[in-house]
């Protein structure tokens, strides 16, 4: 306990101290930029020069009343970064929700007020989102009840809004009811000297029902289990959008920027959770012939950056609950989130503000609800947690084998 | 029952889908074990007895994981001794097997 006291106090301190310098560097955030680098280490990832980076002193705040945390330290590449300076050079904004997981209304109220709360804050903001795009997994079960409460929900956002499917919303009736609701799967349109992209990462899971002689709702249900191995590698951009991709992408100037949506991330961070997609290299083919790209996706529920090339990757917080982090394959540039504190279903959840700013970057601010409750002494950092974890595929699954087709795939699950 | 390993996977199967399904209908929100805890992540089973900040005395495993199915997801809990506890104990260990031991960082 005294050690841990220790830690307060010097962390406090460090806080002051890095308080005061970042109110020196504000026009010039350089010395951030080189610690950053020398904190991160990575030889050949760097940090990109427009990064900006504050600090936010979070309070850790335990359930029980008494138990003091410690103060946060730690770089936060754009976490919580929209400050009023950078406000006021943002020239446009939009905004992100994704992962609401909503049951019908009965069975989990909960999700269906936390998904309130964040349309309604959406719809509070001020400068306006341009729009607002919902990156997918609305429901849970792909049941057309959950679709239609989301889209009922979503009344209460007047700006406009653009949709992506998750794999929890397509499963049941293979997107039907989605596409009817809400549209094409995958789209762009370019709004104030920006491509956007929605790309359609969740529909090309290999048929492993049909064999099976599965039911829909047991195809629904293998693939909303994220650490099921039946669904196998589903998560995937497809050839058919490849080839649109591509043409989509040639029809826009090299040196503009783009910010592609996406249910998954596009590149490969954990293939058994299918936090990937599994065509990420074509994808980044695509992409990189571009010099000013940004990916903003969901599916991980949690803090996630990431720089491929030229591309900037961005992770988005669900509404509904967060997921750890992987065991492995976390990207060296991502500033974990706190493991969260399950007794506190607002804790590290939310939605993203972005914004597009002078110097054509996408500006992300998280929007996590109990932003107060974060610390970051290393054991209290979700990836500190996860490093000494060995985890296995649950064998219940190997009755039903994962789709052997994809090599790649198997190779990142065996140890 | 002899525990052959053809047994103890197909155990293990049984004891998965425990940790998926049967958990979602002890609790009140739909949730399951597995949408926190994906192949049983973060649970750190082998790092019990402890002290548990959340309930606020030393602890065994099954203490948390009735902790979890009456806490955040307000469930019923189980009884400590139940074979549907005992399951969710052996799955989560069985995941974790191989997990490296660091006492008193979690």
């Amino acid at each position: 306990m005294i050690s841990r006291r220790g830690d307060l106090v010097a962390s406090a301190a460090d806080d002051l101290k890095i308080g005061k310098r970042e109110h020196m560097d504000k026009t010039d955030n350089r010395s951030e930029r080189l610690a950053m680098q020398k904190e991160l280490g990575a030889k050949g990832e760097r940090p990109a020069r427009s990064l900006g980076i504050s600090r936010r002193i979070f309070l850790h705040k335990s359930v029980l009343a008494g138990v003091g945390g410690a103060a946060a330290a730690g770089w936060f590449p754009f976490l919580n970064t929209i400050e009023v300076a950078q406000a006021a050079q943002t020239s446009f904004r939009f905004a992100w929700i994704s992962d609401t997981h909503m049951y019908p209304r009965e069975v989990n109220t909960r999700f269906v007020e936390k998904t309130i709360r964040a349309f309604k804050e959406v719809q509070a903001m001020n400068p306006p989102a341009d729009f607002l795009i919902i990156g997918g997994d609305i429901g849970q079960l792909g049941n057309p009840v959950e679709l239609e409460l989301g889209a009922e929900l979503l009344k209460e956002v007047k700006t406009k809004k653009v949709y992506i499917p998750g794999e929890h919303d397509w499963y049941l009736d293979m997107g039907k009811a989605w596409e009817k609701m809400f549209g094409a799967p995958y789209w762009y349109f370019d709004h104030k000297g920006v491509r956007f992209i929605g790309l359609d990462t969740i529909s090309h899971a290999k048929d492993f029902w049909t064999i099976k002689k599965m039911t829909p709702q047991e195809r629904m249900g293998h693939m909303a289990t994220l650490d099921g191995t039946v669904g196998g590698a589903w998560a995937a951009v497809g050839p058919e959008q490849l080839a649109w991709l591509d043409r989509t992408m040639s029809s826009w100037p090299k040196d503009k920027p783009v910010v592609i949506f996406s249910h998954n991330p596009l590149f490969d961070y954990y293939a058994p959770w299918n936090f990937w997609v599994r065509d990420w290299r074509e994808v980044n083919e695509i992409l990189k012939r571009h010099d000013n790209v940004t990916s903003v996706h969901g599916h991980v529920h949690q803090v996630l950056y990431h720089e491929i090339g030229k591309m900037r990757s961005i992770g988005m917080l669900a509404t509904s609950w967060p997921w750890p982090y992987a065991p492995k394959g976390v990207p060296k540039l991502t500033k974990c989130m706190v493991r969260v504190d399950p007794g506190d279903y607002f804790d590290g959840v939310g939605w993203s503000a972005l914004g597009m700013n002078s110097a054509s970057k996408v500006d992300n601010e998280y929007v996590m609800w109990r932003k107060d409750i974060y610390a970051t002494a290393t054991a209290d950092s979700g990836c500190g947690d996860n490093r000494n974890q060995v985890l296995h595929p649950r064998l219940a699954d190997a009755e039903t084998p994962p789709n052997t087709a994809d090599a790649s795939r198997a190779r990142t699950t065996e140890k | 029952m002899k525990l052959t390993r053809k047994n103890w996977i197909s155990a293990c199967g049984a004891l998965a889908v425990l940790f998926l399904v049967a958990s979602q209908a002890a609790a009140r929100t739909g949730m399951s074990c597995a949408m926190c805890h994906p192949f049983a992540s973060d649970t750190h089973p082998h790092e019990f007895p402890k002290f548990q900040e959340q309930i606020g005395k030393f602890s065994t495993l099954r203490d948390m994981i009735n902790w979890c199915i009456e806490k955040p997801n307000e469930g019923v809990k189980l009884d400590s001794d139940s074979d549907a506890m005992k399951a969710l104990e052996a799955y989560i260990y069985w995941s974790n097997r191989g997990s490296k031991l660091e006492p008193g960082t979690h």
